[in-house]
């Protein structure tokens, strides 16, 4: 790879990074498993990053190679969420550790694609069309599933309600 | 539980305020370019 493009590479992957991860450790749950996530989406942005810098929308190519990464290796692995690894990298005080337990363990009721396509929807704000696209499925099987989804969350007795309008 | 009245703009007040501050992440861009780089496809192609 020429120097600039490395460059070029480093440039964006240092001002995503963040945001990669915090999107990975929603659908992950656990900090040490969407480091792993993260830095493997950076590394495959890193491979193809002749034909990802090329892409109309870089951040939509990233987020598609973060989402079919984690569907990827959840379909080879049967998950293990025991309590303490959903407390991993703990919050300090003043930062809703309650809240985040909450919030992961009802994400986690929901299995992998269903929960990739809430994390695009409400976390990275993406619109119905946007996330059919990344997940190479229909307009009418995202709504419903994100329907069913936040059905199931509202149904958890997490009171995740509680913290929305928590000063 | 959320309200079913409150609607998507709740949950993604949720998220939010659940995301507030994670642990710090350090950098992950070197481990990304030697990952990428010893893939054996080689960068670029």
């Amino acid at each position: 790879m020429p120097t600039t493009g490395r460059r070029d590479f480093e440039e964006y992957a240092r001002a995503r990074q963040q945001q990669l991860y915090r999107t990975a450790y929603l659908l992950c749950g656990d900090a040490d498993q969407a480091q792993d996530l993260a830095q493997t989406t950076l590394a495959k942005l890193f491979r193809h990053w002749k034909r990802a810098s090329r892409a109309e929308n870089l951040d939509a190519y990233a987020k598609t190679v973060l989402s079919r990464t984690f569907l990827s290796e959840q379909r080879g692995r049967r998950r293990e969420h025991a309590a303490h690894e959903l407390g991993s990298g703990a919050p300090k005080s003043g930062q809703h550790p309650d809240l985040r337990l909450t919030l992961l363990a009802a994400l986690d009721t929901l299995p992998p694609k269903p929960r990739v396509m809430v994390i695009l929807r409400y976390w990275e704000d993406l619109s119905v069309e946007s996330v059919a696209t990344l997940l190479r499925c229909s307009t009418g099987n995202v709504k419903s599933q994100c329907a069913r989804s936040m059905a199931k969350l509202r149904a958890e007795p997490g009171d995740l309600h509680l913290y929305s309008t928590e000063s | 539980m959320l309200r079913e009245d409150s609607g998507d703009q709740e949950f993604r007040m949720v998220l939010d305020r659940a995301m507030v501050e994670l642990p710090p992440l350090p950098d992950l861009v070197p481990g990304a370019v030697r990952r990428g780089a010893g893939s054996g496809f080689g960068p670029g192609r």
